[in-house]
């Protein structure tokens, strides 16, 4: 019942907001607010600390990474980028979040704190984290939902995805209307939709097969997240990456390891560049690695097709990905 | 979410080693690759570990003759020894999937030329470029969104397709810049415009998404 009401409230803010082929407003440098001068010097920090004299794209990729800002890259990597549809990894967004967590929560676990102060501090760290991530729709819409979802562990509840996302929905749309028109914002909720609608039955097809578990989550994950979000790149762009789903599986085991390497180079380098300096480099391995995957994926000239579907007909695709993950059909495994 | 799920409770059989080693492996394999590569490519100035070729290109532009890092200018950079036999050596920069220097057959035209470069990127325009001019060794062709350029005389780091002018600069020339996007391109000329443009290229810090990092790698690439 809460449920149904708060999706017919995202329905209603979506419907009578702006069109979601508009342009998206540029709202971001409001978003660090009144601790604007220190958010600016934390994140120069970080800056700093990720470009420990890697060649240059390696840093401006771990920059992209942990900060979520893509434009230090060079223009023919963006375009590798762009053609291979690993676009995401450079920009902020949910799984920045979740990946800082992953790595915060455990970590705190080790310094000995209940499970209630690690949620806590979770918290803290991911309200601090947006606006250093640039605080655009997209990494707010994965933090609210990720705070729903901590909140529900510390009631002791049961943390239902559909039900956080839902709520960062309204809540985003309700702070910025001009959200649901950005392409970000878009590609973000309709990814963390697709993994929890196609994506939980591919887990549990993958299940039934040989592949062990984390490899089958990574697996099902990935193709549900670029499946949900291809036609709407398609729609946007005009672009088809035939290799987005290739390419995103194969970068898969690099992002984490750079994403973390990362964070702890940026947080060490508050401290002094010095600290840095190592983690930042090894932490350019695996981002290189990305690198060399979106190179490799964007090389073949059939790698992105021009093809600029109708709105409707990509939210049709889009809604089909989506029913292929909830329709139950007796005895059938979608593939 | 899942994935922090998934460390805690993670099955440590022995499959799932094996597919850790082997995405470790992966990694380590797809790193090298493109780490050992981008030392190639940078590899015509030695001196400079910048990834950037642009770079490279706009600061042998700006400071030729003296030289920062103290090195002297690899041929092919500045030049200076015209290759004798069959073959140009052309710098393709740009908006082409590929940009580089290549060394290609004397006699072909620039649009063979784009062409080895990956051809140009789709939505770049080459309608202001002589596609079937024939290309000179040393020379440099610079496809651009709104139209391109061929510096096809002899002149090393042709001064026309060096540093963007930041009083002049259409917000294409500024979003074609390294560290530049459509959204800092609006900024910048919004600022130019309500300041009466751009004294120095210090004052580009000023302006809000460039901050000291981000001017020290403008620098090279912009005149005031």
């Amino acid at each position: 019942m809460r449920l149904a009401i708060i999706w017919l409230l995202f329905a209603v803010l979506f419907a009578t907001g702006p069109a979601p082929w508009g342009h998206q407003s540029f709202k971001r440098q409001g978003a660090a607010g009144g601790a604007h001068g220190a958010m600016a010097s934390v994140k120069a920090r970080a800056e700093e600390a990720l470009d420990a004299g890697q060649p240059r794209d390696a840093a401006a990729l771990l920059q992209g990474m942990v900060l979520g800002d893509a434009s230090h890259l060079s223009k023919p990597v963006q375009n590798d980028f762009r053609r291979s549809s690993l676009t995401h990894v450079v920009a902020a967004s949910g799984q920045n979040i979740s990946l800082m967590l992953a790595l915060a929560l455990p970590v705190l676990g080790l310094l000995g704190l209940s499970l209630r102060n690690r949620l806590l501090v979770g918290v803290l760290l991911v309200a601090g984290y947006v606006p250093l991530a640039g605080g655009e729709a997209p990494i707010r819409r994965a933090a609210v939902m990720s705070l729903v979802l901590i909140a529900a562990q510390l009631r002791g509840s049961s943390a239902d995805g559909w039900h956080a996302l839902g709520v960062a929905g309204v809540v985003t749309l309700l702070a910025d209307r001009s959200a649901a028109a950005s392409l970000g914002w878009q590609l973000s909720f309709a990814a963390v939709a697709g993994m929890l609608a196609l994506g939980r039955r591919l887990v549990r097809a993958f299940e039934r097969t040989e592949i062990p578990g984390a490899l089958g989550e990574a697996l099902a994950m990935t193709v549900a997240a670029t499946a949900a979000t291809t036609p709407l790149i398609a729609w946007r762009v005009g672009k088809l990456s035939l290799l987005a789903i290739p390419a995103n599986i194969v970068a898969g085991p690099a992002v984490a390891p750079a994403m973390w390497l990362g964070m702890i180079a940026a947080t060490l380098g508050q401290f002094g560049k010095v600290l840095a300096a190592p983690i930042a480099w090894l932490a350019s391995i695996p981002a290189a690695a990305v690198l060399e995957v979106a190179h490799l994926a964007a090389a073949p000239s059939w790698s992105s097709l021009g093809w600029r579907p109708s709105g409707v007909l990509s939210a049709c695709l889009v809604g089909l990905v989506l029913v292929c993950g909830l329709v139950r059909l007796p005895g059938r495994i979608p593939a | 979410m899942s994935v922090g799920q998934h460390l805690g409770v993670a099955h440590w059989d022995r499959t799932t080693t094996l597919i850790w080693v082997a995405c470790g492996l992966l990694v380590l394999f797809l790193g090298g690759r493109w780490l050992l590569s981008a030392t190639g490519q940078s590899g015509y100035s030695a001196s400079s570990n910048s990834g950037s070729y642009r770079t490279n290109q706009a600061k042998s532009a700006g400071q030729s003759g003296s030289s920062a890092d103290g090195s002297s200018p690899s041929p092919s950079e500045s030049g200076a020894a015209p290759l004798g036999g069959g073959v140009v050596v052309v710098d393709v920069g740009g908006r082409v999937r590929r940009p580089g220097v290549y060394t290609l057959k004397r006699g072909v035209r620039v649009y063979e030329a784009i062409r080895r470069a990956g051809g140009a990127i789709s939505n770049s325009d080459t309608g202001s470029i002589n596609l079937a001019a024939l290309v000179t060794d040393g020379s440099q062709i610079v496809v651009g969104k709104g139209g391109a350029s061929v510096n096809a005389s002899g002149a090393p780091a042709g001064s026309s397709t060096g540093p963007v002018s930041l009083s002049t600069a259409s917000a294409d020339q500024l979003d074609a810049l390294d560290g530049i996007g459509p959204a800092l391109a609006a900024r910048i000329i919004q600022w130019r415009d309500s300041h009466g443009g751009f004294k120095s290229v210090a004052d580009l810090d000023q302006v809000s998404g460039i901050g000291p990092a981000k001017l020290a790698a403008l620098r090279p690439q912009v005149v005031p």
